[in-house]
């Protein structure tokens, strides 16, 4: 809890930010290494 | 119309003597039923859960179970026999032939669930006889509706690799609607409580056998023929 | 410009506005009061469950015609699509959890939008599943086209499924979800972050389609 009564939540935002980026980057850059492969 | 209705039945009970020929099928799905029943009565603590709670639930996951296991054996049995390579050289309408296959499933889970249901109720006590019309009718329905489904997608498998493992995993959603509605209107039934209360769930329940029947009818023509 | 590199400039626009996208929410965005931060989970979980929607309807679509036109590319738009509705999927499946653990108290709630999301992941994985089992391209399509068909004609029954649960059971709740009207600043991130994931959408789809071209046994 904050002091004012607000909860501390932010470390669950950091933690699904983080995910949802390196889903969203990973599918990407796998995207772009097969058509890299690719004839 | 009428000439449909006619080829599915004897396509159908062209099935049955097979499967009635050899009895494999049908016992083995019968001895799986009572195998679920007992374990699931031997798992569950007495003291600590009413039967009445997890009735409804352990009689639909039963029968679920015994349908995937029935639609495996029907496909099994197509694939032995190359019957349906047979059938679809023949100038059958397809749609007789997935109602024909249809009806021929309907019946074999049905007679699972006749002997299932009277098992479960002595396993766990519950006194159905007071409400077995109705029950009897929501099993009908719910069945349609998930054996409509597995009868089209076991015929969808059937050329594709691992296909049992396969239709268990595509059935899977589908089976979700119509086992939530059935669970929820059998507990409804178990506790004596008017069926008015789950009137939304009836009628999802009927307006999925209607989609799914009328989709697969549709739809089976394009997946048997090349 | 070819389509693969339509595809890969349209998915690099996509990131740049991604990243615009977290620092606005994380740094322009006003703190929710109640909820705190992991109320912004909400401007990334919301547009991923809309892009999987988008992907899920448009392989429906795509099936449909493909059985009525008999058409190829229709049955590789929908394998793209399928593919690509899958990540935002999972996105969306991971997202959702973080957010709910706080503000609801359980990792899982079978609320509308988080169930259906699985039940269409569900669907993606068992189409997937039966396209890489199936070795010949006509075949291929004209099975998928069914399944996705099908799967298409599950989704209202998902949705009346767990709205015909939710009236019996109401969730209960920890801290009070955002309400439907919001604030200026937050309406804008929440919208331009709509825009972003169907910006990726566009540009994966088409990647992901260039892809299907030019060998005919990937899809």
């Amino acid at each position: 809890m904050w002091a004012d009564g607000t909860p501390l939540t932010g470390g669950y935002a950091v933690a699904a930010y983080t995910i949802a980026a390196a889903l969203l980057l990973g599918y990407s850059f796998i995207l772009f290494r097969r058509g890299s492969k690719a004839p | 119309m009428g000439e449909i209705l006619r080829d599915a039945w004897v396509l159908a009970r062209k099935d049955l003597a097979l499967e009635l020929r050899t009895k494999t099928g049908l016992a083995s799905a019968l001895v799986f039923t009572a195998l679920v029943l007992t374990v699931f009565n031997f798992g569950r603590d007495p003291t600590a859960v009413a039967a009445l709670d997890l009735a409804p639930s352990i009689l639909w996951v039963t029968f679920t179970f015994a349908a995937v296991l029935s639609l495996n054996r029907a496909f099994q049995l197509e694939l032995e026999n190359q019957a349906l390579d047979g059938l679809l050289v023949s100038p059958v309408d397809r749609r007789a032939l997935y109602l024909g296959k249809l009806f021929a499933n309907l019946c074999f889970v049905g007679f699972v669930e006749a002997v299932g249901l009277p098992l479960f109720a002595l396993f766990f006590n519950i006194s159905i006889v007071h409400v077995l019309p109705p029950l009897a009718a929501l099993i009908a329905v719910a069945t349609i509706g998930f054996v409509a489904v597995g009868t089209l997608l076991s015929a969808l498998v059937i050329r594709v690799r691992f296909a049992e493992l396969m239709l268990p995993v595509l059935l899977l959603p589908f089976f979700i609607p119509p086992l939530v509605g059935a669970v929820q209107v059998t507990a409804r039934l178990f506790s004596g409580r008017p069926l008015s209360e789950v009137s939304g769930w009836l009628r999802l329940l009927l307006a999925y056998d209607l989609v799914f029947v009328s989709l697969a009818t549709l739809l089976f023509p394009t997946t048997v023929d090349e | 410009m070819t389509l693969k590199t339509r595809g890969r400039a349209i998915t690099l626009l996509g990131l740049v506005f991604l990243a615009g996208v977290y620092v606005r929410a994380i740094w322009f965005t006003p703190v929710e009061r109640l909820q705190g931060g992991a109320q912004k989970i909400f401007y990334v979980h919301v547009p991923a469950a809309w892009s999987t929607m988008l992907a899920f309807s448009l392989v429906g679509l795509a099936s449909i015609l493909y059985l009525l036109m008999k058409d190829e590319r229709y049955d590789r738009f929908a394998a793209a699509s399928a593919e690509v509705g899958t990540v935002f999927a999972c996105v969306m499946l991971t997202t959702g959890p973080l957010w709910a653990k706080p503000i609801w108290g359980t990792w899982w709630t079978w609320d509308a939008r988080l169930t259906s999301t699985l039940f269409l992941f569900f669907l993606f994985i068992g189409y997937l599943l039966l396209r890489g089992a199936i070795p010949e391209a006509g075949t291929r399509a004209r099975y998928s086209a069914v399944l996705g068909i099908f799967g298409a004609a599950l989704v209202p029954f998902i949705h009346l499924t767990v709205y015909l649960f939710r009236t019996l059971h109401p969730q209960p709740i920890v801290l009070k979800p955002s309400a439907p009207s919001l604030p200026g600043d937050m309406l804008a991130t929440l919208l331009f972050s709509f825009f972003t994931f169907t910006i990726l959408y566009v540009g994966f789809v088409t990647q992901r389609y260039a892809l299907g071209r030019g060998d005919s046994h990937v899809g």
